[in-house]
């Protein structure tokens, strides 16, 4: 395993379109989704303010802020709806032996 | 090319520039802002500003102003004539613009008594440093008005001054007048009265004492409350006074279609100035909320680049009082039913129905379920309330 692959949690642990937060042994906050058994990380607070994304609303493959309703396209980060201008970091994902791992520089 | 003036330099009037921007806007925009700061969002003035753990530069919007797209501050606009579309300013400078938007706001209504140092009003960032300014050598403070201002006001005063005397007074008999119902102004009073605010109802202000300083105040029950700093949060108006002579004037603010368009072509209004027919509450309003200045402005934004789109929110607003988040969509006043699923005492949900359809909900630190409902109000589908759990209620059923 390379080292910017960090093991996070198991497949199961997230039911369909919902989503967790995890803290990364480099402290970096994140949040994973499960849609429809594919799995995707982003960064787990809204750029607009700190506000966690797993309190939002899923929405196909967008998440909706639960603070001023800004929305991210979750396999991207990218913003779709404002207030935020500014994208979140999605992060590569791979699945091993069930688990989902989590790709950081 | 066009030539673009923009009366008002606040949220909706940012915002605007910022989407004319990003749509790559061939022409000049001119910002008049009666204030000396560039366009910012209001909210935080009496939350996270008032309270220290936000500055002036997070409130601002990101705008990068060049040759282009200039913003003139300490500007008022005192002269309008449509026809030859001309404004003039307080140094009789005048300005020629192809397009005109009206983003100029509203101000806060004045209590009728003499002013004197320690009564406030809160709209600007001005206001907002000195009722900060102030808030440190003030003991008893009252706060005049229960609405949402005063009321997050009041806590993130008590948020920052624990053993601070304050008092909240309002002349209804309930706090909330406005787009909430017993059920929501019951859990918000009970916040204040946990967090040792005294909320005086059916009360008005008779007599303020004090020659040159606020010293005390008399209610018409007679009672003497002493007071240090008076905050006043009993309102807006429009800010109808520039239009005044003009053809599109109108008391209640500046009537637009769905485009935010006047009457008359190139003139245009968005933001806390605008008055509308809105489609959920089936009246004409003034929505003055965040949410409208944000919406309009990307509307009128695209209208002016040449995609058409309309303004079709559904009322939606939002407080932050002593750390709760309570969002409030779509009209929950006038309801035949509702629901509520209770997930812990912080974190609430209830939903209200009329007709046989969902027409509004509130959430206490639940924010999810605003979005969900969003979608729910916006299908408008009929449901059938008999099958709904009214004490665990969940939304997901009715999508």
């Amino acid at each position: 395993m390379e080292n910017n692959w960090f093991k996070t949690m198991q497949k199961n642990e997230i039911n369909n379109e919902d989503v967790k937060e995890f803290k990364l042994p480099n402290g970096k906050e994140i949040a994973i989704f499960n849609l429809n058994d594919k799995f995707f990380a982003t960064d787990l607070y809204c750029s607009h303010e700190k506000v966690s994304l797993c309190d939002g609303f899923i929405n196909g493959d967008s998440i909706e802020c639960p603070l001023h309703q800004g929305v991210f396209k979750i396999s991207t980060g990218e913003v779709l709806e404002s207030p935020p201008t500014e994208k979140i970091q999605a992060y590569d994902v791979k699945i091993e032996d069930n688990y989902i791992f989590v790709k950081d520089d | 090319m066009s030539n673009i003036c923009i009366i008002g330099g606040g949220h909706s009037s940012g915002k605007l520039t910022q989407h004319l921007i990003n749509g790559n806007f061939k022409g000049n925009i001119k910002i008049f802002s009666e204030e000396d700061s560039p366009p910012y969002e209001r909210p935080p003035l009496s939350k996270e500003y008032l309270e220290g753990t936000k500055s002036i530069k997070d409130l601002e919007l990101k705008i990068n102003f060049k040759k282009e797209i200039q913003l003139f501050l300490n500007s008022r606009i005192e002269n309008i004539n449509l026809e030859n579309k001309t404004i003039v300013d307080k140094n009789n400078t005048k300005y020629e613009f192809d397009k005109i938007v009206f983003a100029n706001g509203t101000s806060p209504r004045k209590i009728n008594f003499r002013e004197r140092e320690g009564i406030c009003y809160l709209r600007n960032i001005k206001d907002s440093i000195i009722i900060k300014d102030k808030l440190l050598n003030s003991k008893n403070i009252v706060i005049a008005g229960a609405g949402y201002i005063g009321l997050e006001v009041a806590s993130t005063i008590r948020k920052k001054y624990p053993s601070k005397n304050i008092t909240i007074i309002e002349s209804s008999e309930n706090i909330l007048n406005r787009n909430a119902n017993d059920n929501l102004r019951n859990y918000i009073k009970n916040m204040h009265i946990e967090n040792n605010v005294n909320l005086i109802l059916n009360s008005k202000i008779e007599i303020i004492n004090g020659l040159k300083k606020i010293e005390s105040l008399v209610l018409n029950n007679s009672t003497e409350l002493t007071c240090d700093l008076l905050i006043v949060g009993i309102g807006v108006k429009p800010n109808i006074e520039i239009i005044q002579e003009t053809s599109i004037f109108n008391e209640s603010g500046i009537l637009i279609n769905k485009h935010c368009e006047t009457k008359i072509k190139d003139i245009y209004a968005i933001g806390d100035i605008t008055y509308f027919n809105s489609k959920y509450f089936k009246d004409y309003v003034r929505e003055e909320s965040w949410n409208n200045a944000e919406k309009q402005s990307y509307v009128l934004a695209q209208n002016l680049l040449g995609i058409k789109k309309s303004y079709n929110e559904i009322p939606w607003f939002w407080t932050n009082q002593y750390d709760n988040n309570i969002q409030i969509l779509g009209d929950i006043m006038n309801y035949d039913n509702y629901a509520q699923k209770i997930y812990d005492s912080k974190k609430i949900t209830q939903v209200f129905f009329k007709d046989q359809k969902l027409k509004g909900i509130f959430t206490i630190n639940n924010g999810r379920d605003i979005s969900m409902a969003k979608q729910i109000i916006k299908d408008d589908k009929k449901i059938d309330f008999n099958n709904i759990d009214t004490n665990n209620f969940d939304l997901k059923s009715l999508r």
